[in-house]
């Protein structure tokens, strides 16, 4: 583990509706990471809800962040789907009429114009299936917690994060 | 001819408000609101331990967690007639005032401010002359000519980029835009000022409430925040001044930016104070409890009907019969099974969606009724309430909000002026102006009752066999937030929420009578059917609320409030 990248900040957060079944993925997705791992002081880990700008202090002090979420593109129900900011564009914050449009997207806009953003944010996203009020994920998507986890261990272990589970 | 506009998500993100206009000769003649996505929380609820119901009620919503959450123990508190310790209400009034802080300021500034400012246009501004303007109002240090050049500086970078990042807006140079590049760019500068404020609101928040977005000490019967002024672990004086310290920085800027942009926005656009007034009923409830029973309060509540301040009418306690009988829910325009009118502790939800009708259903949100009519809520009706109740805190401030609107504008204005577009802005800084005051107040009161030796935060809730109803209230940012629930032997039998934004953004009645968007668009100029950015100036002016269902990532940016003229 060198010295530079130990003192990173890395930060976890888990966006959605826990009251809109699969919407709510990266909240499941929160709980079951901090019920099953050990994390080291450097890792921040936040279930951001349906929140939007509240999650800015949050973001900004993170050198590194992984964000768990659905994603709205076409595909089969299930899909992980990786993209880094740099991937994506954010929509048009004016013309949106509620602070909930304002999204995870946007907030990093605003981040990068305080320049408070993080160096690298990373999103592994899953297409979700059924997006009825509920509050327990199908059967679609539940597996997919350990997939998404998996693939975050293996990220987290790149940058010599490594976290155990828990005895 | 009159041509139709829609202002329409168009995204797979569900869940949106959509507004449809009828425009003719500039002008809009009729108005639709719609909620785009059905929630189903009270489904949900039925048949859980009613101590848990606060827990999901928070998750309704990302930007009003708290207040679901504190309307939500209220109602089963309300229901057993638990009485809960005065700590416990001083520490609520805590987070309820600092949430509504953090909220204010992002409303305006940062969902907004940009439908009057025009950033680019404060490219042209001379940074000088910005900072006699801002001197011309306030002594605020962050007014300096340095200060400016660099804002500007980054505001070309940001353009240079053609990133534009949270400016990318496509209303730049509409013929609406009015304010000189002077006040743009001090604008632009106080937005970004704003970003450090909210965070200091948020922090604050995050002490007294344990956790945000999401609060973690609430219980039905108090709050979990164990007080010990000496221990580490809980709510000690070391936390308690840093949150105090916090409110006070967030006070001052509320005083010296918030109040004056806000004065500038209203004297520079004093055509709109005649525009977007809307439905003139109002109705908010009272807040800032100074009891354990809920009968005393420091934030006044009531009615004013057909915007006559002389009807005011108080709502009294948690118990008052005033509202708890004269709330009612109509879904004839609504995509539900039925055509009722009804208490909330005898509605049900079940949805039946239809395709939009023009005059059939057309949306998700129901149609609240107080004694029949439509209300508006929120600061603005909070704030009328009050002044015509004699209150001094929001006589105060009212008063010295007019005078400077009447100074800048060069014309002299009353109350009769903020039943409009930039006077539900102007309540809003009143009543974060109030709120910043009677948060420092709660504050020592919480602390002299500490020091009284008093450390109660907690009495147990017991569930007798059979039914109990209760309602809870809050003022909640956005306005009367009520929750009704209906519990049996225990466990939870009907809940339903009515919310502020399904007051303000709900549709027409059985008898044709309008919402209050629907009926403050109607008159409102539209200098450009395609770019509708007064529609925006009227509906941002309420603060809408109902799009809280859904969060995906969207990660192509489509477009998303698409604008089509039929």
């Amino acid at each position: 583990m060198t010295e530079n990248i130990k003192r990173k900040t890395v930060g976890i957060l888990g966006i959605g509706n826990y009251l809109v079944r699969d919407e709510g993925f990266g909240v499941h997705f929160i709980e079951r990471l901090t019920k099953q791992y050990d994390l080291p002081d450097n890792i921040e880990v936040l279930d951001g809800g349906t929140a939007g700008i509240m999650l800015s202090p949050f973001i900004e002090q993170l050198d590194i962040l992984y964000v768990i979420d659905t994603v709205a593109i076409d595909g089969e129900p299930g899909t992980i789907h990786r993209f880094t900011d740099k991937d994506v564009r954010s929509g048009n914050i004016a013309t949106r009429l509620s602070p909930h449009q304002v999204g995870l997207l946007e907030i990093l806009d605003i981040c990068r114009l305080r320049d408070k953003a993080p160096q690298y944010v990373e999103m592994i996203t899953v297409i979700p299936e059924d997006l009825t009020s509920g509050i327990e994920l199908t059967k679609c998507l539940e597996p997919k917690l350990d997939e998404v986890m998996q693939i975050l261990l293996a990220e987290l272990k790149k940058i010599d994060c490594d976290i155990r589970p828990k005895e | 001819m009159a041509q139709r506009i829609v202002v329409d998500p168009v995204t797979r993100i569900e869940g949106h408000l959509r507004i449809d206009a009828e425009v003719d000769n500039g002008f809009i003649t009729k108005a639709w609101s719609s909620g785009q996505m059905w929630r189903g929380i009270e489904n949900i609820l039925q048949g859980r331990d009613p101590r848990d119901a606060w827990v999901f009620t928070q998750r309704i919503c990302g930007v009003c967690t708290t207040v679901h959450a504190l309307a939500s123990v209220r109602t089963v508190e309300n229901a057993l007639g638990l009485e809960i310790p005065i700590n416990a209400q001083y520490i609520r009034n805590l987070v309820q005032s600092i949430h509504a802080l953090h909220d204010h300021i992002v409303h305006f500034y940062v969902l907004s401010a940009l439908d009057w400012v025009d950033v680019v246009s404060a490219l042209k501004a001379d940074p000088k002359k910005t900072t006699q303007l801002a001197e011309s109002i306030s002594n605020w240090p962050g007014n300096s000519t340095n200060r400016f050049k660099a804002v500007q500086a980054k505001v070309q970078a940001i353009v240079d980029s053609g990133q534009l990042g949270p400016f990318a807006n496509a209303y730049w140079g509409h013929p609406a835009m009015a304010l000189p590049p002077e006040a743009n760019l001090m604008a632009v500068s106080h937005y970004l000022e704003a970003l450090d404020y909210q965070r200091k609101a948020n922090e604050a928040l995050a002490i007294i409430s344990g956790k945000t977005p999401h609060i973690q000490n609430l219980s039905v019967g108090g709050v979990t925040a164990a007080i010990n002024l000496d221990n580490e672990a809980t709510l000690n004086m070391e936390r308690l001044y840093w949150v105090k310290q916090l409110v006070e920085e967030v006070r001052s800027f509320i005083h010296n930016v918030y109040i004056p942009d806000i004065v500038a926005v209203a004297a520079l656009y004093k055509d709109w104070l005649q525009y977007g007034a809307g439905v003139t009923n109002y109705m908010a409830v009272p807040d800032m409890v100074l009891d354990t029973k809920g009968e005393s309060f420091d934030l006044p509540g009531g009615t004013i009907m057909g915007g006559d301040l002389t009807t005011v009418k108080p709502i009294k306690s948690f118990n008052d019969p005033y509202f708890h009988d004269n709330v009612a829910e109509c879904i004839s325009h609504s995509w539900y099974d039925g055509d009722w009118t009804r208490h909330p502790y005898e509605e049900d939800t079940v949805p039946k969606y239809t395709e939009f009708q023009d005059d059939g259903k057309y949306t998700w949100l129901k149609a609240p009724r107080f004694q029949g009519e439509p209300m508006q809520v929120g600061p603005l009706a909070q704030v009328l309430v009050g002044y015509a109740q004699g209150h001094e805190l929001t006589v105060k401030y009212s008063n010295d909000v007019l005078a400077r609107i009447s100074g800048l504008a060069g014309v002299n204005v009353g109350p009769a002026v903020l039943h409009s577009t930039p006077g539900r802005h102007a309540a809003r800084a009143i009543r974060a102006a109030m709120l910043s005051d009677l948060a420092l107040k709660h504050w020592d009161l919480l602390v002299d009752n500490i020091g009284s030796g008093d450390l109660e935060i907690f009495n147990k809730p017991t569930f007798p066999k059979g039914i109990q109803k209760g309602v809870g209230f809050h003022e909640a940012p956005r306005g009367a937030l009520s929750h009704w629930i209906v519990i049996e032997d225990g466990t939870i039998k009907n809940y339903q929420c009515v919310v502020p934004s399904t007051w303000n953004a709900g549709p027409r009645d059985d008898k044709g009578k309008a919402g209050p968007y629907e009926a403050s668009l109607i008159g409102n100029p539209m200098a450009q059917p395609d770019m509708p950015l007064e529609v925006l100036r009227t509906i941002h002016s309420f603060d809408p609320c109902i799009a809280c269902a859904v969060h995906m990532l969207d990660p192509y940016g489509q477009e998303f409030a698409k604008v089509k003229v039929l």
